[in-house]
């Protein structure tokens, strides 16, 4: 059976446009931050588990392979996980895994993505996509958001200003953040007035490109007591995936997230949650682009499903609301190095751990969910954690 | 480690590297091999708890080419979790630890590769191999070399030689593994056999690489079915025990590592020993299939498994002891050598084939009784990740 | 840490080329349409949903039993998106549309260029039709574009 697992220490580093460090740098970087963290060292290491997303944004093949040493990975074992988008909550999931199954006491997680030295990320999206039905016709990631933008409003009567308010707060929540990359303070006329990607979704309806890396140290219970007096455990995971058929689904309609419902509906059987919306103090919610925020919060029941709009109308999920969703600043606000999104995870431990510094909310957190969303409209991974 | 649950294979689906694949989608080819893997576990797609697949980007000329399989291992609405760039035994080692995790589940393991959809000599192995490199120190120098095409054999050539070096293994012997496992391959499928001199004269890419020792790229799919012990009891097949595995990873940089020997081999046969009770692997091991992408990388294999002592390596090649009649058997199927490189599916190939012996429902059904195999993976010079399974009949 | 790009970079490309194999279910697909305009759809004969792009296998009930029939070069419109930039990142003056139509007598659909129509001339759920392109050789692109079913019809 499943032995408990503890988040022991987290590695955080600033999200920049382009580092200048290397991938081996970038990771070693927030290795040695999380061991700080942890106060452990690399021999106390069992194995390692990496994230990233697509190979093609570094241009180095099995890239979690140059970064094995930054890692503390050396003649340990690695694997790497890749659900793209969702890799940020799978991964550590796998590292869950690791140390549940009882192969491990000790897992190092590492997510990192650098996106900085390619041409054009456009076009290494476009590879992503099925060579005979989708590819030639050249959709590209502001279409692929749109079409799910707009059937998302659609099916309940969403509005751009709603989604233009969730860009607002987490720009907004992110100038307290000091990892964060993109900070603003804005207003709702500001997001409605940037162009145009693909209706509904404007500039800033969306997230930077960006380099950075997370790390996160998971142990097991016995480990975990050892360290601290105060463990976070995981208390929850789950998991889904569509079909990667988006256009001849069980389920055609776009709008509606099935696998999310489903990976949401896993973590909270396992963590013995019934009502999300009360139980769940914190969330740290994947907002690639501000409706995805919406979707999420929906999914994950933290709204009911179409009440994501009264959600962010009614100043529930702002950083002083009765439920804050990324005070960190999100995705939107702190970048979006897309396997590093994992920051979704580590800011959740320092919410409940009161050391989220400026972004800390004023309520207490004992509780608190993260996701991730990636592939073709495909996956989505969860996660809770929270204090015995 | 005290394993209170324990994880086998109900049911394994492969589409076998060589066959005819023209005009069949990869996503074709693993939905077979997967549809032969419920079969044979006798149950349907409903049952499935999660799954699980390995691929690499570029091998395949689609970025994140784990969502294009999710259909193919009935993965839609499920929790999938997906590898990318590595080994599929790494798929098997992520399943062994859902399962470990919650004993209900049954798990969808499985790889797939196509590398006929490469366009150029060899595939442009070269290309993907180069693009494997740090960017910085190694690959401008690998882009430049004379003849980037032979790439892999100076790569394999720079290994074998270190090995021959410590090891006094000759060119010859090397093509005596060679012709082991291809003349193993070739009893399976009736093919003439080969002689150590066809490989000898065959021709030379990188002293002592050749054509012959070196393996090439074979279109391939597998999928395996796992469960936990009490779960296995409900089901049709007779159950294969994964007793141990292990898994690990040399550096980063290709000037740092060690060539010649297999340092992750050693490590990952060390936690999969351990995980099994094995002591004496030279005994206790009845079959090992081992990663031959070179013949020499058998012979290092095959030392830093425990399977023979480095002293004694030229001694056991000249007495058949890795031969099918020998005391461990060492790539009955034909490895890779004998039946092509599948890359990502070449691990979990390995698997399966260990699990069919040990279940008594190999090809040739004339080979011993086997009731502890070993299987093996690597995953190449520039990927240098090994894995090991030890699987049991009880 | 400096914000700006590295000083020192080296540059590099990637080029690998394939020939991807469509499949059993993708030759039969576009040969349909490159010699006689049709599209097929496959039709599982265990649940009965006709899959368009086509499978041999249905990922539902996973099996490979399927029967072809051909589904209407009609359908509805299920979401689109316009956009200003093209696929290699560059910002365009006009947009250029995507759709997906669900195609009838079909479960499923396809993602195509949506041409003859303003963006604010669409709506989730009009009647579209396909428009083949005069030179076909298997291919998606044979398919030139869907248009909004004209109102006489």
């Amino acid at each position: 059976m499943a032995r408990k697992v503890a988040i022991v220490g987290v590695g955080m580093q600033k999200f920049e446009f382009c580092k200048v460090e290397t991938i081996e740098e970038m990771v070693f970087d927030v290795a040695r931050n999380a061991l700080e963290d942890a106060r452990l060292s690399k021999d106390d290491i069992d194995a390692v588990v990496t994230g990233s997303a697509v190979d093609a944004f570094c241009g180095i093949v099995n890239s979690d392979k140059v970064a094995t040493d930054g890692a503390g990975g050396f003649l340990k074992p690695t694997m790497r996980n890749s659900t793209s988008g969702s890799s940020a909550v799978s991964t550590p999931i796998l590292g869950y895994n690791h140390v549940a199954s009882g192969m491990y006491d000790i897992v190092m997680v590492i997510c990192y993505e650098k996106m900085s030295e390619n041409a054009s990320a456009q076009a290494v999206f476009n590879t992503v996509y099925d060579e005979a039905y989708v590819r030639p016709i050249g959709l590209n990631v502001p279409i692929q958001c749109g079409l799910e933008a707009r059937a998302y409003l659609h099916r309940y009567g969403l509005t751009e200003r709603q989604m233009a308010k969730v860009s607002v707060k987490n720009r907004g929540n992110a100038i307290s953040n000091p990892y964060a990359q993109l900070p603003m303070k804005l207003t709702v006329d500001d997001v409605m007035a940037s162009p145009y990607l693909s209706w509904p979704v404007k500039l800033l309806d969306t997230s930077p490109v960006t380099d950075g890396a997370r790390a996160v140290i998971l142990a097991s219970e016995d480990v975990a007591r050892e360290l601290t007096d105060s463990p976070v455990w995981i208390r929850g995971t789950g998991r889904g995936a569509d079909s990667v058929w988006f256009m001849g689904r069980a389920n055609p309609d776009l709008g509606r997230l099935d696998y999310a419902y489903l990976a949401a509906r896993q973590a909270y059987e396992m963590a013995g949650i019934k009502d999300p919306a009360v139980e769940i103090d914190y969330a740290e919610v994947y907002d690639p682009f501000t409706f995805k925020e919406m979707q999420h919060c929906e999914a994950l029941g933290l709204c009911p499903e179409g009440g994501a709009g009264r959600m962010i109308d009614e100043g529930v999920s702002w950083k002083d609301g009765a439920l804050p969703v990324n005070a960190s600043g999100g995705l939107q606000g702190e970048g979006n190095p897309i396997g590093a999104g994992m920051s979704r995870l580590n800011w959740c431990y320092l919410q409940i751990q009161g050391k989220a510094g400026d972004c800390q909310v004023s309520k207490d957190v004992n509780t608190a969910v993260c996701n991730a969303w990636g592939g073709m409209y495909q996956y989505n991974a969860v996660m809770v954690i929270g204090r015995d | 480690m005290v394993m209170e649950n324990r994880v086998c294979i109900v049911g394994l689906g492969v589409v076998e590297p060589g066959g005819n694949t023209r005009g069949v989608a990869h996503k074709e080819l693993l939905f077979h091999a997967t549809r032969r893997a419920l079969d044979d576990a006798g149950i349907e797609r409903e049952l499935i708890g999660g799954a699980i697949t390995a691929s690499s980007d570029f091998t395949e000329g689609r970025s994140l080419s784990n969502q294009y399989t999710l259909d193919s291992i009935g993965g839609v609405m499920k929790p999938c979790d997906l590898r990318l760039a590595e080994d599929g035994m790494h798929a098997l080692f992520a399943g062994y630890m859902e399962v470990m995790v919650d004993p209900g589940l049954l798990m969808v393991v499985a790889a797939v590769q196509k590398p006929s959809e490469r366009v150029g000599r060899r595939n442009g192995f070269h290309k993907i191999l180069s693009a494997c490199l740090d960017p910085i120190y190694n690959r401008p120098i690998c882009n430049t070399v004379p003849h980037a095409e032979s790439l892999e054999a100076v790569f394999g050539a720079m290994d074998a030689r270190a090995y021959m070096e410590r090891s006094r293994v000759t060119e010859e012997l090397l093509a005596r593994v060679a012709v082991k496992n291809i003349n193993n391959a070739a009893a399976a499928s009736g093919e003439p056999a080969t002689a150590v001199e066809d490989v000898l004269a065959s021709s030379e890419l990188a002293w002592p690489l050749r054509d012959l020792t070196m393996a090439r790229e074979k279109d391939a799919a597998c999928t395996l079915i796992l469960t936990s012990e009490k779960n296995a009891g409900k089901l049709r097949k007779e159950p294969v025990f994964i007793s141990g595995v292990g898994w690990s990873t040399e550096g980063s940089h290709l000037a740092a590592r060690s060539y010649g020997m297999s340092p992750d081999t050693q490590k990952a046969a060390h936690q999969a020993y351990r995980m099994a009770g094995i002591r004496r692997p030279e005994k206790e091991i009845d079959l090992a299939e081992v990663s031959d992408w070179y013949a020499h990388r058998e012979l290092i294999h095959v030392e830093a498994l425990g399977l023979c002592d480095p002293g004694e390596t030229v001694l056991r090649i000249e007495d058949g002891g890795f031969d099918r009649e020998g005391p461990i058997p060492v790539n009955v199927s034909g490895g890779l050598l004998g039946k092509g490189n599948s890359l990502i599916v070449s691990g979990l190939l390995r698997v399966a084939e260990v699990a069919r012996r040990i279940r008594g429902d190999a090809v040739d059904v004339t080979s011993r009784k086997v009731c502890v195999g070993l299987a093996h993976s690597w995953g190449g010079f520039i990927s240098p990740t090994a894995g090991v399974a030890v699987l049991s009949k009880w | 840490m400096s914000k700006k790009k590295p000083e020192m970079t080296i540059g590099g490309t990637i080029q690998v080329d394939y020939e991807w194999s469509v499949g059993n279910a993708g030759e039969r697909f576009f040969t349909e349409i490159k010699d006689h305009k049709r599209i097929m759809g496959a039709r599982c004969r265990t649940c009965g949903r006709v899959m368009v792009p086509p499978r041999i296998f249905c990922e539902e009930c996973f099996v490979d039993a399927i029967e072809w029939v051909e589904v209407e070069p009609k359908g509805t419109l299920v979401t689109f998106g316009d956009c200003y930039f093209s696929t290699d990142g560059k910002r365009l003056d006009e947009p250029w549309i995507l759709g997906i139509v669900r195609l009838n007598g079909a479960d499923g659909g396809l993602i195509h260029f949506i041409k003859e129509a303003k963006a604010e001339d669409l709506k989730i759920g009009m009647p579209m039709e396909i428009v083949f392109s005069d030179e076909r050789k298997g291919h998606i692109l044979d398919i030139s574009h869907f248009r909004p079913v004209k109102e006489s019809e």
